[in-house]
């Protein structure tokens, strides 16, 4: 069924490309495509140029933006269908091995050799975590989130905060070097000024993985020996680096943290009650938003401290069961040409693609995007794995366990051992 | 040959085999949307079958053993506890209302009615996002008032030793008003002459109450309880939109457990399980439903 299916599409290609009369835009005439979105900048950012796309091609674009948690389980039972709903899809780096194994994602490199796409275009970490997969081009890269220290700019430059700093830790002010001093930092600012020292998202199961992964990153552990792929989560670093997140959970994180996601991060630092959080860039738009948050102007970007932050990626892809594939290819190529992303970055979206962060007149829109560079050389991704969505969901739970049942991070992590190792059992893209 | 013609033919057959052809289309639907998904979801429970790799071998009791010898025990207390809870103060406030709605010349009956009635009439996902806003440690109004009494303000999704009970505490909100139509029409259907005579041979309100009240309501009650009960172990949509089962595990129930082992780890084999021992209890707890209604 499915050698027909790709017999079909490659008979339609090579006749679109044999035919001179029927232009590229021509494909999408008339028909509907249907993306489903998370509710963040980077979809209103494609909603305010979607309308160029309708005209030029005669199609219509509906974008469902949902929230970030009713994604995946709303694409599954469409990606299992005969016909999917969704004519492009937008791949959570945590999904492309998932979707790569399952075979719901088209291979892309015929089309892009086709059409002379420049994939060297993108910042390579991106590629590799939202682009290839075993050598193979499955996805653009759509939008990076990248993670750092969000913080309140005007208090740490303030001259009476780092004299109080000096006195209290010997030393002039510096942003944190390791995890142990941001923790003692946090810990210290938020009492010494009033306020949460931190604004914390442990809300089960992807806030607190993508939170507390920065964290695993940061002391240099990881989930697995990426070469053996055997569970690493026993390791000392495993164990502090999950110790000071909840340390932090515990002494310096607003209340009701273990409850809250990243839009709560990011109202507690809009309504000014927090100093730092570690968060996404992508909050940048909406804090320095005049209309709704206190601080604009007023927060500063600094890489994680220690070895390595967590990198997030979104990519643009084309599903295995799409009802009008040419179609949805012509689309990736209009969003991911560089007149549109680049209309997309100053719409306040996360380019993926490197020349838009030299471009002087992004950077002065988005100061903190200059910082990107920096973070994307000191960052990864999780292992692409076929089961990376449920290692999410197992470290969410040992997250749990230690945060709101109390169990000490050692044994916690030892304990999940076993539960990590049945998730590389047998992987196909791990062989 | 002349026997069976003249049976086939004649009226009291032909009316016999009308009524199974009406019935058909109801029948063949049931069956096509009940019970065929039904059973393969009972066979679903013995494959491993996880969605990514695709339907595996014949998993015998694999994946009963896996979900009982996990976190079923857990998941089972938690909602063992939130049925409980949701079901007692369900049922004393709705019962309390009922009586009071019942009370004779009450002014404003129908006003206070559709008032209580407003709830139930909400879906629960409407609902959850209300009281997330309301109870938001940062922008809700709970934190609000509370700090006006100098308490400081609360995680109440977010703090394990809270979320059940705030979670109870939505879930009444929302679900009393179902309770209290019940109970209200049975209070309106009992017949008002064993009330009157207790009255005139002097019988107080708590003994008209404990006496007659109770005793004649008491099906009523019954089938409201059980009701009530079979659709708290089922919880799922309240949990998903407030707590997704955290902090930690503290909310997740069996249902919202089925749907994480299908949703979140696509494993439709377990998933099956689960789901499959849950419909056994809320079979069981029917069959005992519907013997008190035959009973009474």
């Amino acid at each position: 069924m499915k050698r027909v299916k790709f017999g079909t599409s490659a008979a339609v290609l090579a006749f679109l490309a044999a035919s001179p009369a029927l232009a590229a835009s021509d494909v999408c005439k008339g028909s509907d495509i249907n993306i489903l979105m998370e509710t963040v900048p980077d979809t209103d950012a494609l909603q305010a140029v979607k309308g160029d796309f309708e005209k030029e091609y005669g199609a219509k674009v509906n974008i469902e933006a949902v929230n970030y948690s009713l994604m995946h389980e709303k694409l599954v039972p469409s990606l299992t269908a005969s016909t999917s709903s969704y004519d492009v899809l937008i791949v959570d780096s945590y999904w492309v091995g998932e979707f790569k194994t399952a075979g719901w994602i088209k291979d892309l490199d015929a089309l892009i050799a086709r059409d002379k796409v420049d994939t060297s275009l993108y910042f390579p970490a991106l590629m590799a975590l939202n682009g290839t997969v075993q050598g193979k081009t499955y996805m653009l890269p759509f939008w990076q989130y990248a993670m750092g220290i969000l913080y309140r700019k005007d208090i740490v430059d303030d001259p009476a905060f780092q004299a109080a700093y000096k006195e209290q830790f010997k030393r002039d002010w510096r942003m944190p070097a390791t995890l142990e001093e941001f923790a003692e930092v946090v810990k210290w600012a938020g009492k010494y000024k009033d306020m949460y020292g931190i604004a914390m998202a442990a809300q089960r199961a992807d806030p607190v993985v993508m939170e507390a992964t920065n964290y695993l990153f940061a002391e240099g552990g990881d989930f697995y020996d990426r070469t053996t792929w055997k569970p690493t989560m026993d390791t000392p670093e495993a164990a502090k680096a999950v110790t000071v997140y909840a340390d932090l959970i515990n002494s310096a994180a607003q209340p009701g943290a273990l409850g809250a996601n990243f839009d709560d991060v990011a109202n507690t630092l809009k309504q000014g009650k927090a100093i730092f959080a570690i968060s996404y860039l992508f909050l940048f738009p909406t804090l320095e938003d005049p209309k709704d948050s206190t601080v604009v102007g007023k927060m500063g970007f600094a890489p994680v401290p220690g070895k390595d932050s967590f990198l997030g990626a979104w990519g643009w892809a084309v599903p295995s069961n799409a009802k009008n594939p040419d179609c949805s290819w012509e689309f990736l190529k209009w969003v991911e040409s560089k007149d549109v992303a680049y209309k997309r970055a100053l719409a306040g979206g996360q380019p993926t693609q490197m020349w838009i962060y030299n471009d002087p007149e992004f950077i002065k829109k988005w100061p903190a995007m200059s910082q990107v560079g920096t973070a994307l050389e000191h960052s990864k991704g999780l292992p692409i794995m076929s089961r990376s969505t449920q290692l999410v969901e197992t470290f969410a739970e040992v997250m749990g366990s230690v945060l709101a049942n109390n169990v000490p991070p050692a044994t916690a992590l030892a304990d999940s051992q076993d539960k990590f190792g049945r998730l590389v059992k047998g992987d196909p893209l791990l062989k | 040959m002349t026997t069976a013609t003249i049976r086939a033919g004649s009226p009291g057959r032909r009316r016999n085999l009308a009524q199974y052809v009406f019935v058909a289309p109801a029948v063949i639907v049931l069956a096509l949307v009940v019970a065929a998904p039904l059973l393969y979801s009972i066979y679903l429970s013995f494959q491993e079958y996880i969605i990514t790799y695709g339907m595996g071998d014949f998993a015998g009791f694999a994946n009963y053993l896996a979900v009982l010898s996990d976190d079923f025990a857990h998941v089972s207390w938690v909602t063992l506890k939130l049925t409980l809870l949701c079901v007692v103060f369900e049922f004393v406030i709705a019962f309390g209302l009922a009586l009071l709605l019942n009370q004779p010349h009450l002014p404003g009956r129908s006003f206070y009615l559709i008032v209580l009635m407003i709830p139930v009439l909400m879906t629960p996902v409407a609902v959850a996002l209300m009281f997330r806003l309301m109870f938001n440690p940062s922008l809700g109004i709970v934190n609000w008032v509370i700090g006006l009494l100098g308490i400081p303000p609360q995680g109440w999704f977010g703090d394990p030793s809270l979320a059940l009970g705030t979670v109870v505490f939505v879930d009444v909100w929302h679900e009393t008003s179902l309770m209290l139509l019940m109970l209200y029409a049975g209070l309106k259907a009992m017949p008002g002459e064993p009330v009157e005579a207790a009255r005139i041979d002097g019988a107080s309100r708590l003994q008209i109450l404990r006496y007659v009240t109770w005793p004649l309501m008491k099906p009523v009650i019954m089938v409201t309880l059980m009701i009530r009960m079979i659709a708290a172990l089922k919880s799922y949509d309240l949990i998903y939109m407030l707590t997704q089962g955290g902090p930690g595990k503290a909310t997740e129930t069996i249902s919202f457990y089925a749907y994480r082992l299908g949703f979140r780890f696509l494993d439709i084999g377990q998933a099956a399980a689960v789901s499959f021992i849950l419909l056994i209890v809320v079979t069981l707890l029917t069959l005992v439903l519907l013997r008190t209604m035959r009973e009474n």
